[in-house]
């Protein structure tokens, strides 16, 4: 039982990465990824309406028929973004001014809809929350380690927005200023992707040989 | 089988859709119910932080006012700083490059920009959002005619999120013009006006169109 729920805690960061592996949700992932902060906090509002969405989805899963079944699963799922959005701009005011446009699209990323028609709606509730988590922590992951290069090549900081701000001398007065745009965001999600498999297949090759 | 696209069946689909958005929809509301007066009190604070870094320390005191001002122009607030008329401070919606930017502009009585306080963007960072930079705003201080990309320095990489910037102090400064007791400043500018009009072909369409309004109503 409890190798189930391991299981899906591996899939969800490392074998099926959303960003890394499976490559969905892309656009917010370039778009907002320009420090850390605001990778940590899109990751966690991800990861939050995930997990609601899953539950909410899996327990309702009998209730909802199956011709209208995307339909049920959007309406749940912006019925938790728009909450998400609103206790963000509540209780996260400066977060929320960096993120604004983007929680809201939430909505339409495709790793949330993913998981509700590929998991929520064909297991039962605790499964799909821890489900909901992994994928929520292995998007944040992503996003955290994309953010952080980005910020460091791009701004020349890092942590920049809480108090343990680290600045890099050289770097700070003359960034790179193209990690800060698109292209750079695509180059370095293409590297890391590019990493990130190498480093999985040898992992997968290792425990080949192990069973051997 | 045959029974499949009976009426019960259409009535079960409507029916479960029903519960599920009316479940969704009361959730929405309870959240709305707990967060809203947080919500309110934090973009009042904004702003209030934004007329403040136009004004700097001291008493301000704002009293709203109406008036026929151009479209992005949200808000119109008649400052009193000290208990001394301290011209008018209007929120203004300009579009940048990574969406709306919310600002504060300060106009002080006699017509010229008195600081620029930004409220909201979504500018790159790193590119676009060093425009709410005190360098880059202090440029516009004691402006007071309808400004072209000749009139100030752009940030490099930045031309968008520059001339959003500009477009949204020429705004304010029409807004300005069409409040009460502004014809003399207008008529001072009348002729700053039509020297930048000349020298800058480049300009755009929008900034021609507000050159001619305002030229428009120093005629009057």
């Amino acid at each position: 039982m409890k190798n189930k729920y391991l299981a899906i805690l591996k899939d969800g960061i490392l074998y099926k990465n959303p960003i890394f592996i499976q490559l969905l949700g892309l656009c917010s992932t370039l778009a907002v990824t320009t420090t850390v902060v605001n990778s940590v906090g899109m990751g966690l509002a991800v990861t939050a309406v995930l997990m609601c969405s899953n539950l909410m989805i899996s327990l309702l899963r009998k209730f909802i028929p199956d011709q209208v079944r995307i339909a049920c699963f959007i309406v749940i799922i912006s019925g938790f973004v728009t909450a998400v959005d609103m206790l963000i701009k509540a209780y996260f005011f400066e977060l929320s001014k960096t993120l604004g446009l983007f929680i809201p699209l939430i909505v339409v990323n495709c790793i949330i809809l993913a998981r509700a028609e590929a998991f929520a709606s064909k297991n039962t509730p605790l499964p799909s929350v821890v489900d909901g988590f992994a994928m929520g922590i292995g998007f944040t992951f992503a996003l955290v380690i994309l953010g952080a290069i980005r910020e460091l090549f791009g701004s020349g900081t890092l942590f920049s927005g809480t108090g343990f701000e680290i600045t890099v001398p050289g770097l700070h007065d003359k960034p790179v200023l193209f990690f800060v745009s698109s292209g750079g965001a695509f180059i370095t999600l293409g590297i890391l992707i590019a990493a990130f498999h190498y480093l999985i297949d040898k992992h997968e090759e290792k425990a080949e040989a192990e069973d051997k | 089988m045959q029974n499949k696209f009976g009426a019960s069946y259409f009535l079960k689909i409507g029916l479960t859709l029903l519960v599920i958005t009316a479940l969704v929809a009361g959730m929405l509301a309870a959240v709305n119910m707990i967060t809203k007066d947080k919500i309110d009190e934090n973009n009042l604070s904004e702003q209030n932080a934004a007329i403040k870094s136009v004004y700097g320390e001291g008493d301000i005191e704002t009293e709203e006012i109406s008036g026929d001002f151009p479209e992005n122009v949200g808000k119109a607030l008649s400052v009193k700083q000290n208990g001394e008329s301290a011209g008018y401070c209007f929120e203004v919606n300009t579009s940048g490059y990574g969406g709306n930017i919310k600002m504060m502009v300060g106009i002080n009585s006699d017509g010229s920009v008195r600081g620029i306080g930004i409220v909201e963007m979504s500018e790159t960072a790193g590119l676009g959002s060093r425009v709410s930079d005190e360098t880059y705003l202090s440029q516009y201080g004691g402006k007071s005619t309808t400004l072209t990309v000749s009139d100030i320095d752009v940030i490099t990489g930045s031309t968008v999120s520059s001339k959003a910037i500009m477009n949204g102090v020429n705004a304010a400064l029409d807004a300005f013009a069409s409040t009460e007791g502004s014809d003399t400043a207008t008529e001072g500018a009348d002729g700053a006006t039509e020297s930048t009009d000349a020298s800058t072909e480049s300009t755009d369409a929008s900034t021609e169109s507000t050159d001619a309004s305002t030229e428009g109503s120093d005629e009057e």
